[in-house]
């Protein structure tokens, strides 16, 4: 009987059909990219009694550098900076820049700070794996 | 009807459900809204002539893209904050050092401090200018078909003003060699 050819031949159509969005899409490695809010989300400052955190979720395939947080009080004016205290994250060798740091998925930042903020200004920057990398970006964000 | 056609005919119309299946689906079904990839680049500028590109130099000396008449023009986006972008710096010395001749000029836009560009190129011995911007590069680069704002991003705009073609991401030295052979030949 000659069904199991048809139905392995069905069964490769049904697949090519399935398969017929991705064939439509741009190849190559940076052809198709998350814009930036959506590789880095920011969740803002959360704060929990006197702690304060800053949030993000980081797409898979996507890392913020260590060395490049920085946070500053924009309210109350004067205030010094906080500091930041940055999980582990991961080692990464660049043969630019040595050995750095940088962070995956999702990323709490618990902030140190004298006296407590009302505005934070909240710089951060990143990459993909697949070689490109994001401008600096700064958010602005109110401390409830 | 005879048995094979009978399977030829079987075989045909799955091949037409399973195709109208497929269209259907990529055509209706309904798309994620977060982390949805898009294309990084408008592939649509190529063969289009390059919007106006007005920056510093790194002295501070306003620049177009018709300082350089007559050239082919290989303009390439970077900043030092990026590793990618670093990597292909010697790759681009080198196309300029073997394409000069063939009337290639390698133009650097940085997005990034003016300082930091300087002492850059000097540590990595620049054989080709650079402008300098800040946000205004990203607005340019937009301009220039980069949607994302994303880094390297390089553009090959012919004599007469036309984009041959776009590339983000990395290039090495022989991606950048293939690219000069296809357009202006040695």
């Amino acid at each position: 009987m000659a069904l199991k050819p048809i139905l392995a031949l069905s069964l490769l159509l049904l697949a090519s059909a399935a398969n017929a969005e991705s064939l439509l899409q741009p190849k190559g490695k940076a052809d198709a990219l998350l814009p930036v809010d959506q590789a880095f989300q920011f969740e803002g400052a959360r704060s929990k009694g006197k702690a304060i955190a800053l949030d993000w979720t980081i797409a898979p395939g996507y890392y913020l550098y260590g060395h490049m947080f920085k946070v500053t009080v924009d309210a109350p004016a004067g205030a010094a900076a906080p500091t930041l205290q940055l999980p582990k994250g991961e080692a990464k060798h660049d043969a630019e820049f040595g050995d750095v740091t940088v962070h995956r998925g999702v990323l709490s930042v618990p902030l140190g700070f004298t006296t407590r903020p009302r505005t934070l200004r909240v710089q951060y920057q990143g990459c993909a794996d697949i070689g490109v990398c994001y401008p600096p970006q700064t958010r602005i964000v109110a401390v409830k | 009807m005879s048995g094979f056609s009978r399977q030829a005919a079987l075989v045909a119309a799955i091949a037409f459900a399973a195709g109208a299946a497929g269209f259907w689906t990529a055509r209706w079904m309904p798309q994620a809204e977060v982390a949805a990839p898009q294309p990084a680049v408008t592939a649509a500028l190529e063969g289009q002539q390059a919007p106006v590109l007005r920056l510093p130099d790194t002295t501070g000396k306003p620049r177009t893209l018709k300082d350089w008449p007559g050239k082919w023009l290989l303009v390439n986006f970077w900043a030092t904050w990026c590793a990618p972008c670093m990597h292909e710096i010697p790759a681009f010395i080198a196309t300029q050092a073997k394409y000069e001749k063939a009337n290639l000029q390698v133009l650097g836009v940085a997005m990034d401090d003016v300082d930091a560009v300087r002492t850059l190129m000097q540590d990595k011995g620049f054989n080709y200018p650079s402008l300098v911007g800040d946000e205004q590069v990203q607005i340019i680069m937009e301009q220039f078909g980069n949607t994302l704002g994303a880094l390297p991003y390089t553009v090959l705009i012919s004599p007469d003003g036309v984009i041959r073609t776009m590339e983000l991401g990395g290039v090495d030295a022989l991606k950048l060699d293939q690219l000069m052979q296809r357009f202006l030949p040695l």
